[in-house]
């Protein structure tokens, strides 16, 4: 309504009814006859009621031009919907939107009250939310209270980084012609050039904080070590508490960091320490990054069963895997991780090496054909290296190295390696590659294992997981105590998870442990974060009139033309000779 | 009745008026001569019509026995000039708002005394749903009975339906306001038939004669039937203006047709001025 005091006018309403039934009123007239007024026809000729009671159409339609008028005094307008902006908002769901400033409030409270203030203006649509994150991942919603609702419930800032160019440009893809909300902390170097595209604005609530943060955690089995970072331009004192979860012990020590110094603060380990926890000043505009989770690194060592009928041989491969320190030998191949052989065994789904060691074969010198692409083979030099073997005795399965047409060592499955070996006419076994290989097929064994792949990841890392065996349950408890329960018929399982802390999975006959930490110096880094708006969508000459249409013109047409009618009606004569009852 | 009544305003007018004697004879079935006097020269039959009432002595047998017509014979002192003076009491005559009915109380009186002083003999008669004798009407007016205009009937059929009540060769005067159905010219031609003259006064109320006022108006017939709505604007008000000179036409022509006298008085000019100009002028009465 551009006048809404026009409506005062409509008070005038009742008065326009009762002035007309008042004026419009029959009067009572006594006459001496009918006779005159009706030209000779007979009273009875008319009837008795006429017309008696009708609806007062020339009233109704007085009241319809009435409020046709004040409605165009009131110029009523409204939204043409085909005229809306369609907005789509890219928001910043990294973990540096948890920020707060000094009075408490997060970047994204404040990006949440931009939408809101894009959203009050009537000509605005929202059509779609996008979260960026390290992936970009569109919100579901058929309506914008939808959208919204959901986006509550997703944009939960914890993703490691936000790709929001990437965000940017899918929203571009997939709404051509809608107008770009970009939300987040910062603006990027890279999106800086973009600003004089008339579709995209971004909003950027973030405010440039200073925060200390742990930007790096790792523990070995003689010490832990993080790495603190001072991302202010001021000197900085914190405390590092260290503390063991088994024993409760508790290590403090206080360091002092100059600006953006980066500090490494070590905690050296005993055998008897348990899982470590590690933990700065919470002071400061981000809790994530205060903390760290190091857990106790003992492995099981991997049960082999050394099935060598060659003395010398067995003598060669057992230093090897004992050289890596995480092996121990089993007696039978139904307790063991990994069989190495030189028979045909067959070992069921234990995992086996067989080593062909029959004699009279010959010494290659390379070139040597290798997959470098198996772990297997990771790190290993065959500069100078001799390998010998019996060319009769065949391999199967896929080279993993091989000399010309010759396989020395190939893979059949995930389960069977066989290697070409004959120490005597081989000089493998004293180069480094010998242990080398046992070292990385130890610990390809090991990673075989069930339970999670690795024992320290960061926020945002795929946490991969492995099942005993194909269809097994396997429990997994998250760090605020909650549980999934992962069914299915696969072996191996990616989660995507954000909290932070220790993970647990339990399955039939096994347990693992895991600790995800919030490692990102680049979110921790609120140095960069700013507020600014940058770009401004264009507005269109004629598009605010396009926009809100106004009804005005319409509705005095209607009324001119129900006035042309109504006069036209109440000038229409009586027919002579007719009784005509003009109660209208 | 009081010092002030229509009847006694009346009377008081037609003291110092005289009716004057119609010269020629009515066309009728009898009669051709043309008395030279006023008041007493008279052509008239010397038969009537039986009426109950008359001496029974007078009737004529022979006629009787000819025609099973009574009749009666009319000695001197029958056919001295007589007046019958008919006054239409029908509900039309007393609208609201209006003075017809006392302007035709006055003009009955003052056309009584008028006839007396033509030194004739006077008869009044109401008329309603029925032609009835006024009681006392043949006595001044003063000495009447009072009346009330009510009834709806037509009038007209009551006059048609009285057959022939007045002696031949009288004087008939009818005041009315003639808003009737009907037909002029029968209905003059009836009162006409035997009558030395034919006097047809028409009173109308002013609201009679000037076209309603524009508006929205519940009409009701003062004889009675069912409202009628009508909006007035200015078609209607020249269509009642033609009807009302049509009106007046008919029974104009009619009452030509027969020699008879057709006039029009307003109630409220007629009671404000107390004196009946047009009749005047156009000679139905003369000052003493």
């Amino acid at each position: 309504m551009t006048y809404p005091l026009m409506w005062l006018a409509a008070m005038a309403l009742p008065a326009l009814v009762g002035v007309y039934f008042l004026h419009h009123r029959f009067k009572r007239m006594e006459v001496s006859s009918l006779l005159l007024w009706f030209e000779g026809k007979t009273i009875s000729e008319s009837g008795s009621k006429l017309n008696r009671m009708q609806w007062p159409w020339i009233l109704l339609l007085e009241i319809l031009i009435f409020t046709l008028l004040v409605l165009a005094g009131v110029d009523l307008r409204w939204t043409d919907s085909a005229n809306k902006n369609r907005i789509v908002v890219v928001v910043d769901n990294s973990l540096s939107m948890q920020a707060v400033d000094s009075k408490g409030a997060s970047a994204r409270a404040r990006a949440e009250g931009e939408i809101e203030k894009v959203l009050r203006k009537q000509n605005n649509e929202l059509v779609a939310v996008l979260l960026a994150g390290e992936e970009t991942v569109p919100v579901v919603g058929d309506s914008a209270t939808d959208l919204l609702l959901n986006l509550d419930d997703a944009w939960r800032c914890d993703e490691a980084q936000a790709n929001l160019a990437g965000a940017v440009s899918t929203a571009i893809r997939t709404h051509p012609a809608a107008r770009i909300l970009v939300l987040s902390d910062h603006v990027p170097e890279a999106i800086k050039g973009r600003f004089d595209s008339e579709r995209l604005v971004w909003e950027a609530v973030g405010k440039s904080t200073a925060n200390l943060a742990i930007v790096r955690a790792a523990r070995s089995d003689k010490r832990c070590v993080i790495e603190v970072a001072n991302y202010s331009g001021e000197p900085a004192d914190t405390e590092v508490r260290w503390k063991d979860m088994s024993s409760g012990r508790a290590f403090r020590s206080s360091i002092g960091l100059a600006p953006s110094e980066v500090r490494t603060v070590q905690l050296p380990v005993q055998l008897d320490y348990g899982d470590i926890v590690a933990r700065i000043s919470d002071e400061d505009a981000v809790k994530w990054d205060n903390q760290a989770w190091l857990l106790d690194v003992k492995d099981p060592p991997l049960r082999v069963r050394l099935d060598l009928q060659d003395e010398e041989t067995r003598g060669l491969v057992g230093r090897a895997l004992l050289a890596t320190g995480k092996v121990v030998f089993q007696p039978a191949v139904t307790r063991s991780e990994l069989v190495i052989t030189d028979r045909d065994l067959d070992t069921g789904l234990v995992p086996r090496l067989r080593l062909h060691t029959q004699g009279g074969g010959d010494s290659f010198v390379g070139p040597y054909v290798t997959d470098r692409s198996s772990p297997l083979l990771e790190g290993l030099s065959f500069n100078g290296l001799v390998w010998g073997r019996n060319s009769d005795s065949p391999l199967p399965g896929v080279p993993l190295v091989s000399v010309g047409q010759i396989p020395l060592l190939t893979r059949s499955g995930p389960r069977r390696l066989d290697m070409g070996f004959d120490y005597q006419i081989s000089n493998i076994q004293a180069t480094p590659a010998w242990p080398g290989f046992f070292w990385n097929l130890v610990d390809e064994r090991l990673s075989q294992r069930p339970g999670f792949a690795r024992r320290q990841v960061r926020v945002g890392v795929p946490i991969r997981l492995r099942a005993a065996r194909a269809s097994e349950t396997i429990k997994v408890s998250l760090p605020d105590g909650s549980e999934r329960e992962l069914q299915g018929t696969r072996r191996e399982w990616l989660l995507l998870e954000r909290q932070t802390g220790i993970y647990k999975a339990t399955g039939v006959d096994w347990g693992s442990r895991m600790a995800q930490n919030a490692i990102a110096p680049a979110e921790s880094d609120l140095s960069i974060c700013t507020t600014r708006r940058a770009g401004k969508w264009q507005e269109e000459p004629d598009q605010q009139s396009r926009i809100r249409r106004s009804s005005a013109p319409w509705l005095l047409v209607a009324a001119l033309m129900l006035l042309a009618w109504h006069h036209r009606l109440v000038r229409t004569p009586v027919p002579t000779g007719t009784m005509e009852t003009r109660h209208v | 009745m009081s010092a002030s009544s229509p009847q006694f305003d009346g009377e008081k007018q037609g003291a110092q008026m005289r009716l004057v004697l119609p010269r020629r004879a009515m066309q009728g079935s009898t009669g051709n001569l043309s008395g030279t006097r006023s008041g007493v020269s008279l052509d008239f039959s010397d038969y009537r019509e039986y009426h109950p009432g008359d001496d029974l002595r007078n009737l004529d047998w022979n006629v009787f026995a000819r025609s099973d017509k009574l009749t009666v014979k009319l000695f001197h002192e029958e056919v001295a000039p007589r007046v019958d003076l008919v006054i239409d009491r029908s509900g039309s005559m007393d609208l609201a708002n209006s003075r017809k009915a006392d302007a035709a109380a006055w003009l009955a009186a003052m056309l009584w005394c008028a006839s007396r002083n033509a030194e004739c003999r006077v008869r009044t008669w109401m008329l309603g749903d029925r032609l009835d004798p006024l009681p006392g009407g043949s006595r001044p007016p003063a000495e009447w009975e009072p009346w009330t205009c009510e009834g709806g009937n037509d009038p007209g059929r009551a006059l048609m339906a009285a057959g022939h009540p007045w002696p031949r060769n009288g004087i008939r005067i009818l005041v009315s306001d003639f808003l009737w159905q009907t037909d002029a010219n029968q209905l003059v031609r009836r009162l006409a038939d035997g009558a030395a003259g034919l006097i047809l006064i028409r009173v109308l109320a002013r609201v009679d004669r000037d076209a309603p006022p524009r508006g929205r108006w519940r009409l009701s017939d003062r004889e009675g039937g069912e409202p009628v709505d009508l909006f007035v604007d200015a078609a209607v008000q020249e269509r009642y203006r033609r009807a009302l000179t049509s009106h007046t036409r008919v029974w104009k022509e009619a009452c030509q047709q027969v020699n008879a006298t057709f006039e029009t008085l307003i109630a409220e000019d007629l009671l404000d001025a107390q004196r009946a100009y047009a009749l005047e002028r156009n000679g139905t009465v003369e000052p003493v």
